[in-house]
Formats: C-alpha cells, structure tokens, sequence
C-alpha cells in the first residue's frame, strides 16, 4: 500500500527528488493543492477500495503517507 | 526543423481562439502582470529571454496548419523581447497601466509573430512585468512557469531537462483501445446531453456594436482572504475551493436577474495536472476539463448549491466523465475548428453552453522570484457568455480578474455582480 501510494504521489502529484521521498515525507509542504488532494482521495477510493467520508478528509490526515496509511486500515 | 502537434486541451483552446476571433477579437491571448517592488534590468532580462528560446523552441514557435491538424514549427524569423512602456512622471501608475492593458487586450496592432511576448510598465520605483501568451502553448498554470522561468534564477537547463519529458501532454493524448475509445465517446456525449437539460442562462445584453474587452479586478486583503479560504474549506471541503467561487459567482447572478424559469447555470472549469511545484512542463495545456451545473431552484438556497455542487464534482469524477470528456477532445481534433466549436461549446438553441469563463489557479509559487507587490490575470471571452472570472492568490491575498465585453453589461449591473460576489465569499447571502 505505502509502495503504491509514494509511487502515484510522486508520479502525478508532487515534484520530488526520489532520494527526499519517503512516507514522512510532508505532502503539504511539496505543494499539494486542493486538486491535488482530490485526485489523491480518488485514487485512495479506486485502488484500496474504501470509501473517504467528504468531512474526514483533512489535512491532518492527509499528511504523508504514514497518516495516509493509517486511515486506509481504519477505514477497511 | 523541430515540430510539435497540439494536443487535445491546446486544440480546444485554439478552438476558442477561432471564436474569438469570429467575434471580432484578437484570439486567445491572455496576460499575466505582476507588480514588481523594484525595477528588473532590462537588458539582463533580454538576455534571458533569449537563452530560453534558444533552449526551448517553443518560447519562439510559429503555428503552422496542416489540414485539420495544427503543429508548432521553430521559427528562426522572430525573437521575443522585451517591449517598454514608461510611465509619465505626473501619472498615476494604476491608470497608466490600466490604459496599456487594456489596449494589449484589444488592439491588434499589439501583436507580434511570437506566441509569447514580454511587456514592462516602468514608473519612477517600480515595473509591472506583463506575460502576454497565445493560450494553444500553454495554460495559466504554465504562464506562471514560464515567467518564473524568464524572471527566476533558475537553472534554465535544469527546466530545459524536465519540459522534454512532458508526462502530461502524453497523458491528455493517450491512445485508449478502440473499444475504450468508442465507450468514452458515447457516454462523454450522454454527459454533453445531460448537460443540454438545463437551458444556460446567458446574463448579458449582447449589443450588436462591435464590443471592447474592458477589465476590473477584485483584491482581498489577507484577513478577508484567510475568512474566504476558511469557509471554502468549511462549506466545500479541501477538494473543493474552486466549486466555492463558482458556487458565488452564481448566486451573485442569480440576485441580480432571478426571473429566467427553467434555466440554470453551466461553468466549465479546468484542473491543472502538473505536479505541484514542478518547474516543468511548461508547455502545453496540461487540463483536464470538468463542469459545474445548477439550476435557478438550486442556486437559490445557498448551502443546497454547495452540496449539489460537491456532489455533482465527485460524481463525475469518479465515473471518470471528466475522462470521456477528453475522448470527444480527442476526436474533435480531427474536425475543423468551427465544427469543433458547434460540438463542444453550443447548447441546442445554438447558445453558449458557458454562463461565464471561469480559472482558478491556487497561490502562485513565488520562491526565487523579485519581490512581488500584486499579480492579476487577464483573458478575453467570446460575446457569449461575455464576461469571465480569473481566480488567484499571491502572498495569502486573493485577487479576482473580471475580464468582459464593456457593451454588454452596464456599470450598475456589474457593480451589483462584484458587490453579491464579495457579500457571498465572505459567508453573507446576497439573495
């Protein structure tokens, strides 16, 4: 799961150096905008099948992907 | 020679330059002017917009057609430089700089060969560095890019670098299985039709004079800025801050002429799918389109449109509309432009599907930029809808654009526009 989602998020969503990539890495801080988060949340609802309640979805939990992570297991 | 084809999401903008042209307007030229706190150097600045072209051919590119098809060509005739308007010492720089934007908007006589061109007001303190773009090159989001580009320190190679594996472009021209391709055609034109159900509802009084682009610009300071993001966040979510502009935009319409039945409002809008603060691509309309509909019933309880529109956005994204709607992109690039324009712009009554132009393009990146006092964006628009609304933030300050036709509204109707619009972001229903 964290390969997958430090994958898309790199690949469609932020411009980072792989080598200063990693699950603690802050999304916000990188520049992730509020389409960004949106693309994120679909990609989260396709591919581990959970769905995201509208109102839980925060910054606090979209964090990096460690917090990320720990959503999707609650959520399944 | 080195050569590019357009993709879809340029085509679709070069398709609103026919239109604009059809209605008499110079094409799809859009501006983005800073306001600087210092003076730039000139020649320095010459000097790197030359190294640019020469290390992107695009910066200089002509546009060539081939039947249907469109494909940007180096060009070794025209170079881009810097043009420069002085501002008189007994004059006031707002006024003066107003008069010249406004003649770049309009007059043709502005233009040069070069899809991008480079305008410096200079005053006694300061300059305002105006980005004149052909919008088949690229969009706001790559505007902005570039003139981190021209005006940044950045290592030009290291952009050079990232803008030739433009990931995006391949994205948005990505060739599906046929069978793929036909689905998302027929459901992209069951969407189109869904859409069609709500007859648009067109505010303004075409004239049939021939009309000039007029601007004016909204400016939030930082506290009424924060109070806007906040409720964006509150009523729309973090996904949604865009939707909660739109969503303002049609009240403060609707408030202002609410007796049109069985209509409504329809709004496309465009999401930027370049990586966060990459320097690159540049190039290249990286879009991805969606649209916002509702109807006079809806838009007048305020917290229902909010949640119609959220609802309405995620739902179309996750069936993957927006996608499908870039399949009927792709096909109308075989068309010709004035077919292209019928198929994706009119509604059945032959009206412009768009009740107003809309962008959004978040808080601009200003690391390793001059200081920047303010910035705004500028675009003309087709008679119909006549009038659009360019969203930005610099410095945790929102501006709003209000780009139209000045024949086609009057002063007081859109002094009530701007003054429902401030009354709506600012949380106070204006209806």
């Amino acid at each position: 799961m964290k390969e997958k989602l430090q994958q898309f998020i790199q690949d469609e969503l932020i411009f980072v150096d792989a080598n200063q990539f990693d699950s603690s890495t802050d999304l916000f801080a990188h520049g992730l905008d509020s389409m960004g988060i949106m693309r994120l949340v679909l990609f989260i609802e396709e591919e581990f099948q959970v769905q995201l309640p509208d109102a839980e979805v925060v910054p606090e939990k979209l964090q990096n992907v460690d917090l990320i992570c720990a959503w999707i297991e609650e959520l399944s | 020679m080195k050569m590019v084809e357009l993709n879809s999401a340029d085509q679709f903008t070069l398709m609103l330059d026919y239109a604009l042209q059809q209605d008499g307007l110079l094409g799809n030229y859009c501006m983005l002017a800073l306001e600087l706190e210092a003076k730039l150097n000139l020649a320095e600045l010459n000097t790197r917009l030359q190294d640019l072209a020469s290390k992107l051919f695009l910066t200089n590119a002509k546009l060539i057609q081939k039947n249907n098809k469109y494909i940007w060509q180096s060009n070794s005739e025209s170079m881009c430089k810097v043009k420069q308007y002085v501002c008189p010492k007994q004059q006031d720089l707002a006024a003066f700089s107003q008069t010249i934007l406004t003649r770049l908007l309009s007059d043709s006589t502005t233009l040069t060969q070069s899809p991008i061109e480079v305008h410096v007001i200079e005053s006694q303190e300061n300059n305002i560095f105006i980005l004149r773009w052909y919008h088949p090159l690229t969009d706001a989001k790559g505007a902005e890019l570039l003139a981190r580009a021209i005006l940044g320190k950045q290592d030009l190679d290291l952009i050079v670098i990232n803008e030739s594996a433009p990931k995006y472009t391949g994205y948005l021209n990505k060739i599906q299985t046929w069978p793929q391709y036909i689905t998302n055609i027929y459901r992209s034109l069951m969407h189109i039709r869904q859409l069609n159900k709500i007859k648009t509802h067109q505010i303004c009084n075409n004239s049939a004079t021939q009309s000039q682009m007029q601007y004016q610009v909204l400016h939030f300071d930082s506290i009424a800025s924060l109070r806007i993001n906040q409720l964006a966040v509150k009523y729309m979510g973090i996904t949604g801050i865009a939707l909660y502009y739109i969503a303002g935009i049609m009240r403060a319409f609707y408030a202002v002429n609410p007796d049109f039945i069985n209509q409504g409002f329809c709004v496309p809008y465009a999401v930027n799918m370049r990586k966060a603060k990459a320097p690159a691509p540049i190039f290249g309309n990286q879009l991805s389109f969606l649209f916002a509909q509702a109807d006079h019933a809806t838009i007048a309880n305020r917290e229902a449109l909010f949640s119609h529109l959220k609802s309405q956005n995620k739902m179309t994204i996750s069936k993957k509309l927006d996608l499908a709607f870039r399949s009927v992109m792709h096909l109308a690039k075989k068309l010709s432009l004035k077919r292209y324009a019928k198929l994706v712009r009119k509604q059945p009554n032959g009206n412009e599907r768009a009740a107003f132009w809309f962008s959004y393009t978040g808080e601009m990146n200003t690391q390793d930029l001059p200081a920047i006092k303010n910035m705004f964006q500028l675009s003309p628009v087709t008679r119909q809808p006549s009038i659009a609304f360019l969203v930005s933030q610099l410095n945790q300050e929102i501006n709003i654009s209000i780009c139209y036709h000045k024949n086609d509204f009057s002063e007081s109707m859109l002094n009530a526009i701007k003054h429902n619009l401030h009354q709506e972001l600012l949380g106070e229903s204006c209806i």
